[in-house]
């Protein structure tokens, strides 16, 4: 049972003026067995927390348990966990049987098993042929496999991945990341998994833990995340191409309630014929339920780019939601094309069926799906529910 | 092939011999006889009439043997005490920071920049209280002493380019702080170790004013190093008229410098870290 628990931890690194944050009394539980990834933008904290979780690093405050015990003050080789670096850091002096058998060294295991280990591991990750090699007579793609080696040899507690694809190109980045991800499985072991990367993220986690400014702004499986985004940071950060969120309020009319979206600062001034105001009408009654309560307030409603459809491509559409858009920009991507689109004041995407009828400047009837649209408090960024 | 770099090559050709000829001139008049040194300084020695009992006898009666054995003691020892003392003072100065890890660097290149023999008289009363004038380890200490801002100076530098990652990829795998340094941060400072080590030892090895100070002033001469010994032999070999022995004398103290620097050149130029990251 390797449980890893983080209870209101703190850490600024010294600098002029006291320092800025750098992890803000944050608390974190990551399960036995569980893959949890720490995503976020750079300078979000999360590599930070992963040395603090390491011993690399010491909290200023707060406490860090792995499997029940409190390390807080316990040196990095008595945590039991193991680390792969984004540089990879291997032993450059040390072949590459060397490099994987050094932590068995450590601990004094007897010659067989640490012959034993390193042959089954290298046999695992294909690095058979090259155990006698030095680190610097390796691609990329090996000495990458050797540092995730060199972790699985010492089967530890906790494995620690900071950033560990982000030298690979994007090829051995996809087959690498199913590799770890195959990994977890067999091991069954906790791993924590540091990434800037939302796809390396939502493809890897049983869990993510999404940061911003040394604070957590939400932790949750990856559907959850992206169905369910706790406020507007998470909503635009998880997800590729991002969320639309339109600026505007919400307006009572005749009908109900409509959402009338105000000049969004990202879009440029005088650009678009129609200089009227994007209104959408609410019609979706789950939506329209938890909306009423905030009629009259500044909001920012998030769609998702596939929960914007063509209208001609449905079979039935309630024409007073269907606003015309114009495509400024069209995107092929094979197996679905998305369309930046301007619409009033707004712009946006949508994920749609390819086709060959999407040319540029042409102007769209666009139905949103309610059903699946957020709605954020445009003061506090949370979402309302 | 370019004009400039005929030009490049004459000039080092001119340069190479300018080094080479006088080291070749003293060995080949190691092994030739006073009668024809007088005769022909610049001749090579005749191929069937070579003396090589010119070494014999600066080994045994110019007492080389025993000066080289001091000069091996004290050099050994000395670049062995300034290696390992440097490494780790400078290991301590380039990772870890404390508030007074400036000023102890700079209180080293201070020394750096004294020039020792300032120092030579106060050194001079030190080592006398000590007991420890006219001693091969008083000897040890001053050299030891005298070459760890150098040391430090250059392995500070070398150890601040090793990547940070490779010390926390240690010290996460099972290493204490001091078994990271032993087992990773030492061996990939192997090149500033032997460049350290190359250079004290070429500036211990051919040292004369400090050996003539601290050790020369005994008659009986039992911690003179070869240096020491070699004006001895060139101040009574011109009374003797013994030039071949001279010779011979001083191909005995400059072959060890030109084994040490063949046999460690490489290690000079070459840079270990490559493949420790990506790039």
């Amino acid at each position: 049972m390797a449980r890893v628990v983080l209870d209101q931890i703190s850490k600024t690194y010294p600098g002029k003026n006291g320092g800025s944050p750098a992890v803000r009394n944050l608390s974190l539980t990551v399960a036995d067995g569980e893959f949890m990834v720490l995503v976020g933008p750079s300078g979000c904290g999360k590599s930070t927390l992963l040395r603090l979780i390491a011993g690399l690093e010491s909290p200023d405050s707060g406490t860090i348990a792995i499997d029940g015990r409190t390390v807080n003050g316990v040196p990095p080789k008595d945590r039991d966990l193991a680390m792969v670096f984004q540089n990879y850091a291997l032993y450059p002096h040390l072949t590459v049987f060397e490099n994987l058998a050094f932590g068995l060294r450590l601990r004094k295991q007897p010659r067989e098993e640490i012959a034993a280990r390193v042959a089954a591991a290298a046999a695992q990750l294909g690095l058979a042929d090259v155990l006698d090699r030095l680190p610097k007579s390796l691609s990329g793609g090996q000495r990458q496999r050797v540092a995730v080696g060199r972790a699985i040899v010492r089967q530890p507690k906790v494995f620690l991945f900071d950033e560990p694809l982000s030298n690979l190109d994007a090829k051995l980045r996809a087959t690498t990341r199913t590799e770890i991800a195959r990994l977890h499985a067999r091991l069954a072991a906790t791993m924590i998994y540091v990434t800037h990367d939302q796809v390396e993220a939502m493809t890897m986690g049983d869990r993510i833990c999404v940061m911003k400014d040394g604070c957590i702004q939400q932790v949750a499986a990856p559907l959850e995340l992206y169905e369910h985004p706790a406020n507007l940071f998470v909503a635009g950060f998880i997800g590729s191409p991002p969320m639309n969120l339109l600026a505007g309020t919400l307006e009572e009319s005749a009908t109900g309630l409509d959402f009338v979206a105000t000049n969004s600062p990202h879009s440029p001034e005088g650009a678009g014929s129609d200089r009227t105001n994007l209104r959408i009408q609410i019609s979706d009654p789950a939506f329209a339920a938890h909306a009423v309560g905030h009629a009259g307030r500044p909001v920012i409603l998030g769609l998702r780019p596939e929960h914007l459809h063509d209208a001609r491509t449905l079979a039935a559409t309630d024409p007073a939601r269907t606003f015309p858009a114009t495509i400024e920009v069209c995107e092929p991507m094979g197996a679905e094309t998305f369309l930046h689109l301007r619409a009033g004041p707004v712009t946006l995407i949508a994920r749609v069926a390819p086709g060959p009828r999407h040319t540029v400047g042409t102007t769209l009837p666009m139905v949103p799906a309610l059903k699946h649209a957020h709605l954020f408090d445009a003061v506090t960024g949370l979402a309302l529910r | 092939m370019k004009i400039s770099r005929v030009f490049l090559f004459a000039i080092l050709a001119t340069y190479a011999l300018w080094v080479v000829l006088p080291m070749v001139w003293v060995a080949s008049s190691s092994l030739k006889s006073d009668q024809e040194i007088f005769n022909d300084a610049f001749a090579l020695p005749a191929a069937g009439a070579l003396h090589p009992e010119n070494y014999a006898r600066a080994w045994h009666e110019a007492r080389f043997g025993d000066y080289f054995f001091n000069s091996v003691l004290v050099t050994g020892v000395s670049v062995g005490l300034i290696t390992l003392l440097g490494s780790m003072a400078a290991y301590a100065l380039a990772r870890f920071a404390h508030p007074l890890g400036r000023v102890v660097f700079g209180l080293f290149l201070a020394g750096l920049m004294l020039p020792a023999q300032l120092a030579m008289v106060p050194l001079f009363f030190e080592l006398r209280g000590l007991g420890l004038l006219n001693s091969r380890l008083g000897l040890i200490l001053v050299y030891t002493a005298n070459g760890l801002p150098f040391a430090i100076f250059i392995l500070a530098g070398f150890f601040k380019t090793l990547p940070r990652a490779l010390h926390e990829a240690a010290v996460v795998d099972g290493c204490s702080e001091a078994g990271a340094f032993w087992r990773v941060m030492l061996p990939l400072a192997r090149p500033g170790l032997v460049t350290v080590a190359v250079f004290q030892f070429i500036g211990i090895w051919k040292e004369y004013f400090f050996a003539f100070m601290l050790v020369g002033g005994d008659p009986a001469g039992a911690a003179r190093t070869l240096p020491l010994g070699l004006a001895n032999l060139a101040i009574t070999a011109q009374y003797r008229s013994d030039q071949g022995m001279l010779f011979a004398g001083l191909v005995l103290v400059t072959l060890p410098i030109l084994a040490v620097y063949v046999a460690l050149q490489h290690h000079l130029v070459r840079g270990v870290t490559a493949g420790a990251v990506k790039g």
